[in-house]
């Protein structure tokens, strides 16, 4: 499925031992953390690069983490 | 007919699904060596289908129609514990053959804790029914473990293996637990330590990531049989990590354990997703089995660990701290590894006055992944025991110490206490923290260099009240916590947001505390 959307880094696992800045995709219909098939779920480089950028992400979503197996930044 | 000391339930069907006719018939051919097996060292050992409608019938119950139905097997599996008592419980399979149950998760927030349920074998193990609230089984009674298999499987092997280890287990001497592989994210050393200490006597081998586990563990350090992991994990992850500001290094790993880990070896693991059981067709999963089903397939006895993401302070010890310490303490004293998930869930529920909204997550979500009844440790047993007066007396073979009976009634009177003595918090989404309360978390957040609170309350569930009441004491009696997170604006650690929890009994504050995020 394709989503749109904004990149950040939000604050995720408050409290938890999950607790790290996560990158997250901010899209019209809610936020969602990414995560990479392969990539550190904690800290990737490949999708800490698109912070901040807006990009057309394909994966599969469940709940709030949307794992992504293709990209485009579009600005 | 003999009195059943060990109940084995599965569904049968659901294994047929995954295996096939021939599949199901191998873990129930498996089955019945364990069965011997067990029955050489005195245990009576039976094996029910949830969804045999003949057998559930003969046993008061309804038989289970829809595997993946949580009311549906609590119900059976309380019908069973009614009409039989066994003193163990084993569930064979992974979740996918008998659920977790689907425990409300009482921190639930999309931001910072996405697990709406907490999942877990809790409520198997307690007298209450069916619900999804954790505040009510907070005092469990059974001893109840999970043999699991992979989610999703369709390899019976991976089953009948862990069957014909579960039969030939054998007990060892103390020490051959007591030097032990303790890993540890780099920002929790201090609390692992601690862990270590309280567990071991020492914290002198601790392993904190980063630096250490590149490539993977020496066999020196992984062939220990005592296991205490304190690490990030992730969902439906083969992995776990460790931290130091913002590199997470990996700390441990399914492809690291396979096949390399000593037979007996026990794990208790604090790890978010620690012990979940996820199918490794998911993608994040890349084909690889999680950590706990390998650690079993690879000689490991048992594990316990969490389905979901778990608390705990970075510095001192709290909630899976508490519980996974509880866990391998009780091991290491002789307990059977069922005995000893029930007394760690026992002990962590009557550590406090009241149970936060964290704490029932840690006490749901915890779950042991082993044969119950298996006991890794050799207790020292009295003199007495020895002789043949006692050997006649109580014939029960090697390994399995006697007293069953006696601990059984105790746990379950302990149990029942708890239930019925200490509090827990309830979700109150109409609430909000006001006046004083509100100004010292504020204040708290101010001194604790904390941007922009969320705030999140609940009132206090206290089934001891009547007790006190007869009693006439002069207690606190809590009746509300009040909840505030943050992130520090600055500063060294300004990447580690800050859960303040206030209790409040009678109009005032009695308790509290800051959580460092982990």
């Amino acid at each position: 499925m394709q989503y749109r959307g904004r990149v950040v880094r939000k604050p995720f696992g408050r409290g938890s031992k999950s607790e790290h800045d996560a990158v997250m995709l901010v899209t019209d219909g809610g936020e969602f953390r990414l995560r990479r098939v392969g990539g550190n779920p904690f800290a990737d480089p490949v999708l800490a690069d698109l912070v901040g950028k807006t990009v057309e992400v394909e994966g599969t979503a469940s709940d709030h983490t949307l794992v992504v197996t293709a990209w485009r930044a579009i600005d | 007919m003999a009195k059943i000391d060990k109940l084995i339930v599965t569904n049968l069907g659901a294994l047929g699904a995954k295996y096939g006719t021939a599949g199901r018939a191998s873990i129930l051919r498996a089955v019945r060596r364990l069965v011997a097996a067990d029955l050489a060292r005195g245990v009576v050992t039976a094996l029910v289908g949830l969804d045999d409608a003949r057998r559930m019938r003969s046993y008061g119950g309804k038989a289970v129609t829809d595997p993946t139905d949580p009311r549906a097997n609590k119900q059976a599996v309380d019908a069973l514990f009614g009409a039989i008592g066994p003193d163990y419980f084993m569930i064979l399979g992974a979740v996918d053959v008998v659920p977790h149950q689907n425990l409300r998760n009482p921190v639930y927030d999309p931001n910072d804790d996405p697990d709406r349920y907490a999942y877990g074998d809790l409520p198997y193990a307690c007298e209450a029914p069916f619900s999804q609230s954790i505040a009510d089984f907070r005092g469990p009674t059974r001893v109840v473990g999970r043999l699991p298999d992979i989610a999703g499987g369709t390899d019976a092997r991976y089953l009948t293996a862990l069957l014909a280890r579960a039969a030939r287990w054998r007990q060892r001497p103390r020490a051959d637990y007591e030097d032990h592989l303790g890993i540890t994210a780099a920002v929790w050393s201090k609390s692992t330590a601690l862990s270590l200490q309280n567990v071991f006597g020492s914290s002198a081998d601790l392993q904190p990531v980063p630096p250490a586990a590149a490539p993977k563990w020496p066999p020196r350090l992984l062939g220990r049989r005592s296991h205490f992991i304190n690490c990030h994990g992730a969902d439906a992850e083969p992995f776990y990590y460790g931290q130091r500001g913002q590199t997470y290094p990996t700390a441990h790993a399914a492809a690291w354990i396979d096949g390399r880990v000593t037979e007996g070896t026990v794990i208790a693991a604090e790890c978010c997703y620690g012990a979940q059981l996820y199918d490794p067709t998911t993608p994040t999963a890349q084909g690889q089995p999680s950590i706990c089903n390998t650690y079993l397939r690879s000689g490991a006895y048992g594990m316990f660990g969490s389905s979901t993401i778990a608390y705990g302070p970075s510095a001192g010890n709290g909630s899976a701290d508490l519980i996974c310490q509880y866990f391998l303490e009780l091991v290491l004293s002789g307990a059977s590894l069922g005995r000893a998930a029930l007394e760690a869930r026992q002990w962590f529920a009557q550590s406090t006055t009241v149970l936060d909204p964290t704490d029932l997550k840690t006490l749901g979500q915890f779950s042991l992944m082993g044969d119950p009844s298996i006991h890794p440790v050799a207790k020292e047993q009295p003199a007495l025991t020895h002789t043949k007066v006692y050997r006649r007396t109580f014939p029960t073979a090697d390994g399995m110490p006697g007293g069953r009976e006696l601990r059984r009634e105790r746990l379950l009177k302990t149990g029942l206490a708890i239930a019925q003595s200490v509090s827990a918090a309830r979700p109150a989404p109409g609430r909000r923290a006001a006046g004083t309360v509100k100004k010292v978390l504020e204040a708290a957040g101010r001194e604790s260099g904390l941007r922009k609170l969320t705030w999140c309350s609940f009132t206090v569930h206290d089934p001891g009240r009547r007790l006190l009441g007869a009693a006439r004491a002069r207690v606190s009696q809590p009746t509300a916590i009040h909840i505030a997170k943050g992130k520090p604006a600055r500063g060294p650690r300004c990447h580690w947001p800050v859960v303040l929890v206030a209790t409040v009994g009678k109009g005032r504050i009695v308790r509290l505390r800051r959580l460092h995020g982990k």
